[in-house]
């Protein structure tokens, strides 16, 4: 066999071709529907209005790798955007405050993502009923600091999120850093552990790994990338709203299975929800400009979401298509 | 299989606190609470006020059956779009009854028409393409406010419930509302299903362990499918209850439903990875919950401090009973 047909073959097994063509042709069809898409400031625009959710879906296929997920994240984000707008001052002179906020913040992620792990990796509690219950207390406690959408946060916060490092924006490059700080956390134990525990439990366990240890890691790690994301998040609305965290549950977990992450945890990578996290926000960009009324919006987002995620389960196994116990 | 349980066999009383510590913790911990509401305000130990409570208690725990149900069928089985089910079927069933009896019954054919056809797609996307039924269930939520809304859009939302429903939901008999008869003949009905019919044996041989079922001649993957028709179904007529207790149409009056479902059953000792756990003990679930939240209204809580109390709750009693169950 040629070379070139061997590294085609082996371009098509890639978990990552599937969600890679798609958001290709998406990308096609975007610009058939909105000619300016390329526009630069469209893209700016984009660039901005899609880092949130891809953040977020990242951290969401950390999590999931390890075998399980989290609804959370949802209201997490609520909570962080939330502490974050309403805390930080627009005075003058106040970096040193400013800079506290968000370190706070960081540590109330962390928590957030701690407290998950112990009750879904040391107590053994379903994950998701575990984080559905957790869900309400971040919700809670975002409505208890901000009751009424209200905040700001200071120009240089926002400006920071849009700056331009030559050509390249500054949101861009926290994405690609953050894609490739799990590749280096691949070349360590922990990574190698994290996809072990995901694939199984009682195997692992039995390799003498700590497998609570991984999965609190994983639910961390997962969540230092929802605090990103939730960043982007606050420098695009700039304010507070203890609502705006809700599609996100979702989102992210169809993301990162429409990228290819596997819903029984131990494959799939971070990559792979950024490119489904694309194509959903694309589905949603494409559903907006092609003049559909508003009133049909949600229930044709709501069919192409399933769709999409009936498409990706049946392209990776063609023995689900037939019928199965 | 049914046989085996119809065996007669004396239990020491440590067999039976192993096989229903968590119902015993559920219906004490109702006790606790209506004890502590009538403590703390005199008005909550009030007859007429408790039975009004367990009205209330009935919409919560009638819908909590049905995500019992769905619970039970395990590998994380979950319906989040009861919730909306329950809007839509408020929704349709109203604007076909107008308030004219005779509407009644053709409005409950179509909505449970509708019910049921959404949730065998549901059932199909999971048991078939074996999408995770919380993410399935959550997309179908989006679906069904996506149609109840071009359905509302633009134009007057009309209808009452017919004045036989009215009397149905709001009677009582004797002292107890309609609506807790209902109840708990459903509950005790479900329970006999689950101990006594092949259908439960079935549902509990799903649960406990998908593998077995199969190889023991179950169609595990049709049965799936027939669980979330079901709860599509009669999440919708539930929807046709609730309209019989509200009076008139509001667009998001189910999904406030949603949340307690589940919570009722992980308090009522559903062990929620599926396959063991007990109608009755939802009953319980659905008491505590209802007396919680009436005792916390009574301490002047408001609505953010509820939610994380109630998320904590869950939590702790997610805890408690994934301590006891790994003792066993």
């Amino acid at each position: 066999m040629k070379p070139l047909e061997l590294h085609l073959r082996a371009f098509t097994r890639n978990r990552l071709f599937m969600p890679l063509t798609v958001t290709v042709a998406l990308l096609l069809v975007n610009v058939l529907f909105q000619p300016n898409f390329l526009a630069p400031r469209v893209v700016r625009l984009n660039i901005l209005t899609f880092s949130p959710p891809i953040l977020v879906a990242m951290g969401q296929a950390i999590i999931m790798i390890g075998g399980n997920l989290d609804l959370s994240v949802g209201s997490g984000v609520s909570l962080l955007n939330c502490w974050v707008g309403i805390n930080m001052s627009l005075q003058a002179g106040m970096s040193g405050h400013n800079a506290l906020i968000l370190v706070t913040g960081l540590l109330m992620a962390l928590s957030m993502g701690l407290i998950d792990g112990v009750i879904v990796g040391l107590f053994k509690v379903p994950a998701f009923i575990a984080t559905f219950a957790t869900s309400f207390i971040w919700l809670g406690l975002a409505i208890m600091i901000a009751p009424i959408p209200g905040g700001a946060v200071p120009r240089s916060f926002v400006h920071f999120f849009t700056f331009y490092v030559g050509p390249v924006n500054v949101m861009l490059l926290i994405i690609v850093s953050a894609a490739l700080a799990w590749r280096v956390v691949r070349w360590f134990r922990l990574g190698r552990y994290v996809y072990a525990v995901g694939s199984s439990w009682e195997a692992s366990y039995a390799s003498g790994i700590q497998v609570s240890r991984i999965t609190l890691a994983s639910f961390a790690l997962g969540w230092c990338y929802v605090y990103l994301g939730t960043l982007a998040l606050t420098a695009q609305t700039r304010t507070s709203d203890s609502a705006v965290g809700d599609p996100f549950a979702l989102n992210s977990i169809a993301a990162a299975v429409i990228g290819g992450v596997s819903m029984n945890g131990g494959s799939g990578s971070p990559v792979g929800a950024l490119l489904g996290a694309i194509v959903l926000s694309i589905v949603m960009n494409i559903v907006y400009f092609s003049g559909l009324p508003t009133s049909l919006q949600v229930l044709v987002r709501g069919v192409i979401i399933i769709a999409a995620l009936g498409l990706t389960v049946v392209a990776k196994d063609p023995r689900l298509g037939s019928e199965r116990g | 299989m049914s046989d085996l349980s119809l065996i007669p066999y004396r239990r020491n009383p440590g067999e039976y606190w192993r096989d229903f510590s968590k119902e015993i913790i559920s219906t004490l911990l109702a006790v606790v609470v209506i004890v502590l509401g009538a403590w703390v305000s005199k008005g909550s130990a009030d007859w007429t006020y408790l039975l009004l409570r367990i009205k209330v208690a009935s919409f919560i725990g009638i819908l909590g059956l049905i995500q019992a149900t769905v619970i039970l069928s395990g590998r994380g089985g979950i319906d989040v779009s009861v919730g909306t089910m329950a809007s839509m079927g408020l929704l349709f069933s109203a604007a076909i009854m107008r308030g004219q009896d005779g509407m009644l019954v053709p409005a409950l054919l179509a909505v449970a028409a509708l019910g049921l056809a959404l949730g065998l797609i549901n059932g199909y996307m999971i048991a078939r393409l074996q999408i995770h039924p919380l993410i399935q269930t959550l997309a179908m939520s989006y679906v069904i406010t996506g149609i109840i809304i071009v359905y509302s859009q633009g134009r007057m939302l009309l209808g009452r419930p017919s004045p036989a429903l009215e009397a149905f939901v709001n009677n009582k008999v004797g002292p107890v509302h309609n609506m807790v008869v209902l109840w708990f003949c459903l509950a005790c009905l479900m329970e006999f299903m689950l101990r006594r019919s092949r259908v439960g044996r079935k549902l509990v041989g799903i649960g406990t362990n998908e593998t077995t079922a199969r190889l023991s001649g179950v169609e595990v993957s049709s049965f799936t499918v027939g669980i979330y028709g079901f709860s599509g179904l009669s999440a919708a007529l539930f929807g046709v209850l609730l309209l019989g207790n509200v009076h008139s149409v509001y667009l998001d009056v189910g999904n406030q439903y949603l949340f307690p479902s589940v919570v009722v059953c992980a308090v009522g000792g559903l062990s929620l990875a599926g396959g063991s756990g007990s109608y009755v003990g939802v009953l319980g679930g659905a008491l505590v919950y209802t007396f919680l939240q009436s005792f916390l209204i009574t301490l002047k809580m408001n609505e953010s401090w509820r939610k994380v109390v109630f998320g904590l709750i869950l939590t702790i009693v997610l805890l408690v009973y994934s301590r006891s169950k790994r003792q066993k």
